[in-house]
């Protein structure tokens, strides 16, 4: 029904009304302006302050709003001023100029509905300026977050991979002290084959010398039997006086041919032996080359294991110095979703101060009436009641945020800001 | 009148012998030896002023002589005189019986008296040819005195009466001359002389004797003998009168006249009789250690060690074996002096056969040399004495009309030359007459006509058998046999003949030979495995063929060409058969060897060096091998062929003249 | 052959021939052949040594040895029997003899396979030397000796070597 009516008419019929109601209202506006006021400095400055933490924290796009958003406040407190001194003369020239007043009116509202108007797009601008900062500040805490969780496992990864160095340069330690170990023996048991084959050697020698001596026994044996083959001879030839003679020269033969006997036993068993020495010794000869060749090979994985010793000694040093590097990354990266969070909780609180000034811009309009008076007090009487309600529990989560940021702020509640 | 030619001889010989010394004028001398001549053929007249006048003369001529020198002379003038003026008549004996029982028993015993006999026979002998020229020597004939006691006394102890009869009467009249009543003149000495040939026969033949196979029979010769040692003793009256005249005489045949004295010396000192093979054996066995020794001075062992007392011991080792050597070699080296003195005996005999004055003069009797050489030069030395009496020295009016002393001279000598022993026999004879011996030589087809030759070549045919250029043969020599012989002995002995001659003055033979039969200085070569000895004597030069100087016949090398000389080559190796030889001539080495003025190139593998090598003889059943003189043991106990020269130089011919025929 | 005969023409009873033979013999042996020597013949048994070759002697004639400064030829068996010759073993010895030759007795080395023994033959042991027919020559041969079940030639030096005045090469 209000809605056909102009607004002069519904200004007229208004002031009328009004003229009871603003003496009423005035009052009341008096009171509830001062504290409109109050608030809208505290949020204004509130607001800067988070601008300023989005500013500080992000470094992006905030400046240029928040110049905008300062602009507006001032305005808005000038506003707020007038509107405060507007109300009081109001009240004064109602009851004293009604009709004039109601004339008045008429110019009064122009300009009101000028900077109502202003106002009310300084009020959509820091809105989304701040919606703006919010969702940065959200993603950027997103960011940090998910940056935190891969350095985490980065973190993770490098831990366990210097565990493993470590233990791989542990076992090439072992393995060095093993082959180390292993050389030693070989190096012993070259050295006692040496030994070995130079007894070997000796054994021949003497062997030869023996078979030499006993080649001089078979000599001696043979020269004996010719010295007894002559001393027979020389009996035979002195008759009946060298009977006697003829049967020690026997005897002296028979011993030379056992002698002989004997000598040619012993040269056999000499040289069976010469035999096996020398087969000894090659054996032997042939080992000590293998196990020579062998000690030249482990020598060589010594040095190989030496080398992999050192080499994982070279990366476990590196892979400290790489975990170090990525805790210093970590710690930065949390306090960076850190502020970012803080930031994020600042715009939001900023967009819904930022909200809660369109509201009052809002209701300012349908106070003027500028373009839809009709319309407007429902909406005034309905913000109004938020608005008290904000009043009331400013820290509290705002139930007139949009539901995006709604659903967005609980995520890095329970994962990324619990750990801080 | 032989005693008178012997006197003669002498007391010419004496008076050369003055010449020679300077110690008469030669013209004196000549007049001397007319007078002494002329004296001579006044012997007849029992007057003895001519020989007082000789001796007078003597001593005018000679007043630069020590007077001993000429007194000695004068009274051998005037001895001989007086003993020439004795008579002899020939006494007569009966030899005994004897009985030699004894000695058949006992062949030992008859070796030891045989030895001893002869022994002291040869002492006589050479004493006598002393007592010749001292008659008055009393010491002199004791010592001829002693020896035929002993003899005497032996053989009557052993029961051979034969020789102790001849020996008693030779005593009896030596002992009448040593205690002066009897004079020892040319005839006594001459008897004694023919009692010692009579002994020596009569003692050689004992063996013979005892085991019953035929021997001469020396009784006629017994009994001459001691009647014409009787009928001296009868004659010897008058020796008293000499018997002042000879207290000492010096020896005529040394030139130092100390040989006598000296002979006495050497039978005042002790000697032990050694039996020669003993001896011989006793030279092989130091050969041996000779050769043991220089065995272990080359051996590795010790030549490595640095021991200075080792190598003092060791040069001493050598010292006293060498010195060892030495003496073992001086054990079986004698004096000439028994040949040498056979040789004046010889001289006298013969000149007194052949009518012929000479006067034999001795030098260097005392030169020692080998037994053996000693035993075997003798008979070459006889006959060539011989054919110097017979051929080189003229007749005495052939001297005369060449205007000679009617005294021929002869001279033996003996000396060292080189390593070796050189015996000269020189004559003042005609000397050879080369033109007669080459016609001879050409005549006889020895050589053939128009056959150039130098003059010593030509000389040294007469050393050809067969040959003699003697117009008439006498007793003595020319028949055709004897210097042949003569060379072959020699060279038996390692030893060469020399002639030097000239026409009318004379001819000296010169042999020349080893100090030793038992060793013998060589050239060791090699040849495959094989060692020979070269002796070094018949070594010319050694050389390594160039490839230019040899000369192929039909692919072979034969010749070698020596400063313009071609010399047949001589493979050891193929001639002597020893495998392993050096195939290549080129890598061989040739060592001139010469015999009898042939030269040969022996090709050998290597020399190895000088040594001195015992000679031994491979025995009689490689007699047949020719061109080996014998085995030398070498130093390391294996044995080297010594080479024979003459040998090598006959087996050559022998394969050099199969081609042609 | 006809010396064979002549003796046994000679008639000597084999029986007297073997007492006569009896008695010690050196035994030596030249291949697998066994040979008795009467020992009164033997000088000595010397190894052997270098012998030196000497020219233009028979082939079996090897040379001269150096016995203790003498000189002696030395025959090889082996050869003047007509069996390869063979090199010289540590067993091959020289044995001294003496063998009457036409002019004298001569010492000389012979030179074997081995010297084995100085035996005593009896008699009983003895067998004349059969008639082998052939080129086998019994002439060097004194009788056979069955010692010990092996055959022993007895030989008779003075046959085999004593033949000619002096060694010469045909």
């Amino acid at each position: 029904m209000f809605g056909t009516w102009t607004l002069g008419r519904k200004l007229y019929a208004v002031t009328a009304v009004f003229t009871v109601l603003l003496i009423a209202s005035g009052a009341l506006s008096l009171w509830t302006a001062g504290d409109l006021q109050a608030r809208l400095i505290e949020s204004g400055r509130r607001s800067r302050q988070i601008l300023e933490a989005n500013e500080k924290a992000a470094g992006v796009t905030v400046g240029a709003q928040q110049k905008v958003f300062d602009e507006e406040m001032a305005s808005a407190e000038a506003s707020f001023a007038l509107t405060w001194w507007t109300i009081v003369a109001g009240i004064a020239l109602s009851l004293g100029t009604g009709g004039v007043v109601a004339f008045m009116v008429r110019g009064i509202s122009g300009t009101l509905q000028a900077s109502v108007h202003e106002l009310r797009s300084g009020a959509e601008q820091v809105v989304s300026a701040s919606g703006q900062m919010s969702a940065t500040a959200q993603s950027l805490s997103q960011g940090s977050t998910e940056q935190a969780a891969s350095l985490e496992e980065t973190s993770a990864s490098m831990e366990e991979m210097s565990s493993m160095t470590r233990k791989n340069a542990e076992n090439a330690q072992q393995a060095a002290v093993l082959v180390t170990d292993v050389a030693r023996q070989m190096t012993e048991s070259n050295a006692a084959l040496t030994e070995m084959v130079l007894s070997m050697a000796a054994m021949k020698d003497s062997n030869s010398k023996v078979a030499k001596i006993i080649q001089t026994i078979d000599e001696i044996a043979f020269q004996t039997n010719i010295l007894a083959l002559n001393a027979a001879v020389e009996a035979a030839r002195a008759g009946e006086a060298g009977m006697g003679f003829a049967v020690v020269a026997d005897e002296v033969r028979n011993l030379a041919q056992r002698s002989a006997q004997a000598a040619k036993d012993t040269a056999g068993l000499i040289e069976e032996s010469i035999a096996r020495s020398q087969e000894g010794a090659d054996r032997v000869e042939q080992v000590a080359a293998a196990i020579s060749t062998i000690a030249g090979s482990v020598e060589q994985v010594n040095g190989i294991v030496q080398e992999v010793r050192e080499a994982s000694q070279q990366q476990t040093q590196g892979i400290d110095q790489v975990t170090q590097a990525i805790a210093q990354m970590e710690r930065v990266t949390q306090t960076t979703a850190a502020t970012a969070e803080e930031s994020a909780a600042a715009s939001e609180e900023l967009n819904a101060q930022a909200e809660t000034a369109a509201a009052i811009v809002d209701q300012l309009e349908a106070l003027v009436g500028v373009a839809d008076m009709a319309a407007a007090p429902p909406a005034q009487a309905n913000d109004r009641g938020r608005v008290l309600a904000m009043q009331h529990k400013p820290s509290a989560k705002p139930v007139s945020l949009p539901r995006s940021a709604e659903e967005e702020i609980p995520l890095g509640d329970t994962g990324t800001y619990g750990k801080f | 009148m032989t005693g008178a030619t012997d006197w003669i001889t002498r007391v010419d010989g004496l008076l050369s012998r003055l010449s020679c010394e300077s110690l008469i004028e030669p013209v004196n001398v000549e007049r001397l030896r007319e007078q002494l001549l002329a004296a001579a053929a006044a012997i007849g007249e029992s007057d003895d002023s001519g020989a007082r006048c000789l001796a007078d003369r003597v001593r005018q001529a000679s007043p630069a002589v020590s007077p001993k020198n000429v007194d000695t002379i004068v009274k051998e003038v005037l001895s001989g005189w007086e003993a020439l003026r004795e008579g002899a008549p020939p006494p007569v004996v009966q030899a005994p019986d004897e009985d030699l029982a004894v000695l058949a028993d006992d062949p030992e015993m008859l070796g030891v008296f045989m030895g001893e006999a002869i022994d002291h026979l040869g002492t006589i002998e050479s004493l006598l040819l002393q007592v010749e020229s001292a008659p008055g020597d009393v010491k002199l004939l004791n010592d001829v005195f002693r020896p035929f006691h002993t003899i005497k006394g032996n053989a009557g102890a052993l029961g051979v009466t034969s020789v102790q009869g001849v020996a008693h009467k030779v005593e009896n009249l030596l002992d009448l001359a040593r205690s002066g009543k009897h004079a020892m003149g040319s005839d006594e000495c001459d008897v004694v002389l023919k009692a010692v040939d009579l002994l020596t026969l009569m003692i050689q033949e004992l063996p013979a004797r005892i085991a019953g196979e035929p021997f001469t029979d020396v009784k006629a010769q017994c009994r001459g003998l001691i009647g014409a040692v009787d009928a001296l003793i009868a004659g010897g009256g008058r020796a008293a009168a000499t018997e002042s005249q000879a207290p000492v005489v010096a020896a005529l045949s040394e030139a130092d006249g100390g040989s006598a004295p000296q002979r006495r010396r050497d039978e005042s000192q002790s000697a032990v009789k050694v039996d020669t093979r003993k001896l011989d054996n006793l030279v092989d066995m130091v050969g041996e250690l000779v050769i043991a020794q220089s065995i272990l001075a080359e051996h590795p062992v010790l030549l490595g060690s640095r021991d200075e007392r080792l190598s003092r011991q060791l040069a001493q080792l050598k010292r006293i074996t060498s010195e060892l050597q030495r003496n073992a070699m001086a054990m079986r080296m004698m004096p000439i002096r028994p040949t040498f003195q056979k040789m004046s005996r010889l001289v006298r005999d013969l000149g007194k056969k052949s009518g012929k004055s000479i006067e034999l003069t001795l030098h260097g009797e005392d030169t020692e040399l080998d037994r053996k050489v000693v035993e075997e030069i003798n008979d070459p030395l006889m006959h060539m004495v011989r054919n110097s009496v017979d051929h080189g020295i003229e007749p005495a009016d052939v001297r005369k009309a060449a205007g000679k002393p009617a005294l021929a001279a002869l001279r033996l000598r003996a000396f060292h030359q080189a390593g070796n022993i050189v015996i000269e026999i020189s004559d003042d004879g005609a000397g050879l007459d080369t033109e007669k011996i080459y016609r001879k030589a050409v005549a006889k087809g020895l050589v053939p006509e128009g056959a150039p030759m130098t003059p010593e070549d030509i000389n040294l045919l007469i050393f050809q058998p067969g040959f003699s250029t003697a117009d008439t043969v006498t007793e003595i020599s020319g028949r055709g046999v004897g210097m042949d012989v003569v060379r072959r002995n020699i060279e038996a002995l390692r030893g060469r003949i020399e002639i030097q001659t000239v026409r009318g003055q004379g001819t000296t033979f010169a042999i020349r030979l080893p100090l030793t039969l038992a060793i013998v200085d060589g050239i060791l070569v090699g040849v495959g495995d094989e060692r020979f000895v070269i002796p070094a004597v018949a070594v010319n030069e050694s050389l390594r063929p160039a490839p230019g100087q040899v000369h192929s016949v039909q692919g072979r090398p034969c010749m070698i060409q020596v400063r313009e000389q071609l010399i047949p080559l001589m493979h050891l190796a193929e001639a002597f058969g020893v495998t392993g030889a050096r195939q290549e001539l080129g890598d061989s080495t040739v060592v001139v060897i010469e015999d009898n003025d042939r030269l040969i190139a022996l090709v050998v593998d290597e020399l190895l060096g000088k040594q001195e090598v015992v000679i031994k003889s491979l025995g009689d059943v490689f007699g047949h091998v020719r061109g080996v003189a014998g085995g030398a043991i070498l130093a390391d106990g294996r044995i080297g062929l010594i080479l024979d020269v003459s040998g090598l130089a006959a087996l050559m011919g022998k394969s050099t003249l199969k081609p042609a025929a | 052959m006809e010396a064979m005969s002549g003796r046994h023409g000679a008639g000597t009873p084999a029986q007297q021939g073997a007492a006569a033979l009896a008695g010690k013999y050196l035994t030596f042996t030249l291949g697998t052949e066994e040979y008795g020597l009467p020992v009164l013949k033997v000088r000595e048994i010397i190894k052997v040594m270098d012998i030196t070759q000497v020219p233009q002697v028979p082939e079996h004639v090897r040379g001269v040895i150096n016995l203790r400064g003498k000189v002696i030829p030395v025959i090889d068996l082996r050869l003047k029997f007509g069996l390869p010759s063979q090199e010289a073993t540590n067993r091959t010895c020289i044995i001294v003899v003496d063998v009457a030759m036409v002019a004298a007795t001569v010492m000389l080395g012979v030179v074997v396979d081995s010297v084995s023994e100085v035996l005593s033959v009896a008699a009983s042991e003895i067998d004349q030397a059969p008639e082998f027919g052939g080129r086998v020559v019994t002439d060097y041969m004194l009788g056979l000796a069955k010692v010990k079940g092996t055959v022993k030639i007895l030989l008779n030096l003075d046959r085999v070597l004593g033949a000619d005045r002096e060694f010469v090469a045909h």
